[in-house]
């Protein structure tokens, strides 16, 4: 049997590969698409270079060979003024300062009978800094000094300071000396040190995630178009959908297509602005001191790889929904200005991260970018971008391929948009992968950002402990609650909420009591391969949640932890996620897929990123798939999830914190060896009972 | 002479795969004939089909309570004037549109219940079919090879057998944008053929076409009704429908008024021509046609 299933999958990937070749060779072989892939880049970026040059470059160079220019005002005492400069630029000649710095040019003002003529001349720009001085007594002078907020001005300003300080000094200097009075001042030696600057963030990284999404923008949208909007218009579009092939196998042939090439444009993108930038001598401007160096290139090309595709499955659920051309492009011009906005967010200053940005799509790529560009990314949003962004690009692309093709888009003129948004007449009978991937796509913001809340907002402990409760009951509960209403599945299928036999609740009671030293086994594990991210800020965070968790009675904490969590995360990740993958993966890919989502859900707080709970969590989501595909129920799974946690919550106000989370995580000790032993023995006995039953089950099957 | 052999070699092979569904169909205990001696039994049931479409101005019954069934090598003709119900009746016996009421059922599966299976069976050509303006045809007929899960042995020999039947050699090579209408007609022809279905909806395929291109489709209706294929035809032009079909169900305003042979119509209706039997069953006032 495994043959022939390894055959079949064989054969649809095969026909999968040629589907989307098809595709490939059907947007490639457009001219259009040719157009915008080759010939945009070769001309828009000599063009583009050519005005930065001269905004930027020219603006360098006058800064570098132009002498600034000082204006001073004339008055009577026009030869002491020059006297006191000239002292001052010799005195820091003396001390090896290089001449060059002090490139100033001096002017006096025309006339001296109108007190605004300096001024006058620093703020039309005929001069770069004006000085007045005013003998007021015989010992003060009064020096006025006027500039502009430029950076040549403030430049010379501050030149002009350094000199008039250096005279001043001096003159004191001379007048002491002159003096012979004893004074002991300490010994001051000042010793400049030139350091070479380290590539810190450059000016214009911060614009980079705003040319990522031009970029990736021009390549992928006339494709998008082309491959679902453009069936409808030449007609095929009812054909391919008279043909027995999944929708979702048609648009991920798409999304290949649109994919690819958004991924050349950008390439032939990023080879012309490399190439421009170099020929033109830009680079260091751009991307610093440093240059672009193969890292960066290698940087900016995963980051257009995760723009685009996330883009390409918004371009294609955006365009799937139209019926000519005209009607997509109409849509996408909001897109456009919407995706324009986060590229801008990018160049906000002190703009961070956080729970809610990271969960907003699209602006928590932008600020990834932006992060990773100047150096300060962290490597838990950097996770949870990437997660939240390959979750939001599944829903668009399983939107898609619900819009795709429905009879609404085929016949849309006849029927306008009645049919889409309309509740089912037919009962469901499981949810299809589609409706469970959007599921997901909104569950998973949806936990993450109110747990954000819940975390930053001012609650007592209970509070905290119930809100969190709620947040679980309304995702993971609520949700596929209603989701089955709406498809008007029945629960005892779709969601698995069917009665079962008591030798099945035996095993699940069995289970829930005996499965936690093998979590604390695959920590253990997990922790000794490295993969615990516990510094101490967190440890600390864990250990005052303990000491709140201590304060509350065991029952409200195995109500809100145990119970709660338990029964919500069974409904939804072996419930509703398990039913709508079995029959299409087979049962072992719909437990380990399962396993996976589930263990990714508790990977990801909006705290931190707890990577330490991903193996306990992913072992634990094999056992209760396992145990939801042999009960035909996900009821024993609610209640072995339900004990365990409990369990391990009823432990806390008897353990001392320090004790519980084992104070340096590398260093738990492992368990004494007969609780590994009880684990092992229960696992006997489970697997002994459903050899035992199944064969109970063949020999009633046979006699019948 | 020797191109008239070869068809006709061509068509007993598409023959031949369609009596492998058909025995297929009998294996699985579908009740096979009518009652009358055709060769295999019904390939097309439909029973009190209904649909209905919400729009501004209320509901409207675009088809209301249809019933009937197609022969294998029979060619059907499902006729009406524009705004009948004859469109949306194909579209539901091929799952595009959804039914409100009543079934289809295809060689045995029904529309409602498995839909991939239905489509697996059905060669479907709409006069507002399009080609891919950017592929050949040889493309295009790989592309619906590997749609319809043609395995490619299967689907090599198929592809040139159906290149040279629907002489399509001179221009195989090119991008269908460079076709003239009659050719990428042709194609579209022989992309339905591609699976070798045991049943063909044929959807005023004849509309925007000359009279060359008009006589490819009866050619082509006769070849697929010969190799004992069960074919449903909607058109409005009644004269063509003469030409062509063994039955006819006359459709008005979305309910099949009358249907049977010609000779049958005729004594029902005591009119020669459909035309006539048309404006009478309908009562629409003399001097009004449909079509042309």
């Amino acid at each position: 049997m495994p043959d022939t299933a390894d055959h079949h999958l064989q054969d649809v990937l095969g026909r999968q590969y040629r589907l989307i070749l098809k595709e490939l060779r059907e947007t490639l072989r457009d001219r259009r698409t040719v157009l915008t892939l080759v010939l945009m880049p070769l001309l828009v970026y000599p063009l583009l270079s050519l005005g930065l040059q001269r905004l930027l470059l020219t603006g360098v160079k006058e800064q570098e060979e132009e002498p600034a220019i000082v204006m001073v005002q004339r008055s009577e005492q026009d030869e002491l003024v020059r006297s006191w400069l000239e002292r001052g630029v010799n005195a820091l000649r003396r001390e090896g300062l290089p001449d060059v710095a002090w490139r100033l040019t001096f002017a006096v003002s025309d006339r001296d009978d109108h007190p605004d003529a300096v001024p006058q001349a620093v703020r039309t720009g005929k001069a770069d800094v004006g000085l007045a001085a005013k003998w007021t007594q015989s010992d003060r002078v009064e020096v006025t000094l006027y500039y502009r907020q430029e950076p040549i001005s403030l430049a010379a300003l501050e030149r002009l300071e350094r000199i008039l300080h250096a005279a001043h000094w001096a003159a004191v200097r001379q007048q002491l000396a002159q003096a012979r009075i004893p004074v002991r001042l300490p010994a001051l030696e000042i010793r400049p040190e030139k350091l070479q600057p380290e590539a810190g963030p450059s000016p214009l990284a911060t614009l980079m995630p705003l040319v990522l999404i031009l970029m990736t923008i021009t390549g992928a949208v006339y494709p998008a178009i082309d491959l679902t909007a453009g069936e409808r218009e030449r007609g095929t579009l009812e054909t391919l959908i008279a043909a027995p092939v999944a929708r979702w196998r048609l648009l991920v042939a798409k999304y290949v297509a649109v994919l690819a090439v958004a991924l050349l444009t950008a390439s032939v993108n990023l080879v012309a602005m490399t190439v421009t930038l170099h020929v033109s001598g830009l680079t260091s401007v751009v991307f610093g001191p440093a240059g672009l160096s193969i890292a960066v290139i290698a940087l900016v090309f995963m980051l257009l790889l995760i723009f685009a595709g996330f883009f390409s499955a918004l371009l294609l659920s955006i365009t799937s929904v139209a019926r000519s051309f005209k009607e997509a492009q109409a849509y996408l011009i909001p897109l456009m200005l919407v995706a324009l906005a986060p590229g801008l967010l990018s160049m906000v200053p002190g703009l961070e991260l956080n729970a809610v940005l990271a969960a907003l799509p699209l602006v928590n790529i932008v600020l990834v970018a932006r992060d990773l560009f100047q150096g300060t990314a962290s490597a838990g949003w950097v996770v949870v971008s990437l997660i939240t962004t390959l979750f939001y690009a599944a829903a668009a692309l399983s939107l898609a391929s619900y819009v795709f093709g429905s009879d609404a888009i085929l016949y849309g003129s006849a029927l306008g948009w009645s049919s889409v948004g309309r509740r089912p007449v037919k009962p469901l009978p499981v949810a299809s992968p589609s409706i469970a991937w959007s599921c997901l796509a909104i569950a998973f913001p949806l936990q993450f950002m109110a747990a954000g809340f819940v975390v930053h907002a001012a609650l007592s402990p209970p509070a905290r402990l119930l809100a969190a409760a709620l947040i679980t009951l309304v995702v993971f509960a609520l949700l596929p609650l209603s989701i089955s209403w709406w498809y008007r599945m029945r629960l005892g299928t779709a969601l698995g909420v069917a009665p079962v036999r008591w030798h099945c609740w035996a095993v699940a009671l069995l289970l829930g009591l005996s499965l936690w030293p093998l979590a604390h086994g695959c920590f253990l594990l997990a922790a000794r391969a490295g993969l615990a991210t516990l510094d101490s800020a967190t440890l600390e965070r864990i250990r005052h949640l303990l000491i709140e968790w201590q304060q509350l009675p065991t029952w409200y904490l195995i109500a809100a932890l145990g119970i709660v969590p338990g029964v919500c995360e069974e409904l939804f990740f072996r419930g509703l996620v398990y039913g709508a993958v079995e029959k299409r993966l087979g049962a072992s890919r719909a437990i380990l897929l399962a396993a996976l989502l589930f263990a990714a859900f508790h990977v990801v707080t909006p705290q931190w990123l707890a990577i330490e709970r991903f193996a306990p969590s992913f072992v634990l989501g094999l056992v209760l798939g396992t145990l939801r595909w042999q009960a035909r129920s996900v009821l024993p799974a609610m209640l072995t999830h339900a004990l365990h946690n409990s369990l391990l919550l009823s432990l806390t106000p008897f353990a001392s914190t320090g004790e519980l989370i084992g104070v340096q995580f590398g260093k738990i000790p492992p368990l004494a060896w007969y609780w590994y032993a009880l684990s092992l023995a229960a696992f006997a006995i489970w697997w002994a009972a459903w050899r035992f039953t199944r064969r109970r089950h063949a020999a009633v099957a046979k006699s019948q | 002479m020797r191109a008239r052999r070869r068809d006709v070699c061509m068509w007993i092979v598409l023959t031949e795969y369609n009596a492998f569904w058909c025995g297929r169909r009998v294996a699985e205990g579908v009740p096979t004939g009518c009652g009358n001696a055709r060769l295999w039994g019904v390939m097309i049931r439909v029973e009190r089909l209904t649909k209905r479409f919400w729009t501004e101005r209320g509901e409207i019954v675009a088809v209301d309570g249809v019933s009937f069934s197609v022969h294998a090598g029979e060619a059907y003709g499902l006729l009406g004037p524009n705004g009948a119900g004859k469109t949306t009746t194909l579209r539901m016996i091929l799952g595009l549109l959804e039914a409100d009421d009543g079934f289809a059922e295809v060689v045995g599966y029904r529309t409602s219940d498995q839909p991939l299976e239905v489509k697996r069976r059905i060669g479907f050509v709409s006069a507002s079919s399009g080609t891919y303006p950017w592929l050949t045809p040889r493309e295009v007929l790989w592309y619906f090879a590997d749609l319809y899960d043609v395995p490619g042995a299967v689907a090599r020999r198929r592809v040139s057998e159906l290149i040279e039947l629907f002489r399509l050699e001179s221009f195989v090579h090119q991008r269908c944008a460079t076709l003239s209408t009659g050719q990428r007609q042709r194609v579209n022809l022989a992309r339905a053929l591609v699976h070798d279905p045991p049943v063909m909806l044929l959807d005023e395929p004849t509309t925007g076409l000359d009279v060359l291109g008009s006589q490819v489709i009866y050619d082509y209706v006769r070849h697929v009704c010969t190799a004992g294929k069960a074919v449903i035809l909607t058109t409005h032009r009644l004269d063509e429908a003469e030409r062509l079909c063994t039955r006819f169900g006359l459709l008005h305003q979305g309910r099949l008024v009358q249907q049977g042979t010609l000779s049958e119509l005729q004594s029902a209706t005591g009119c020669t021509r459909l035309v006539d039997m048309f404006l009478k069953l309908a009562e629409v006032p003399a001097g009004f046609s449909f079509g042309d």
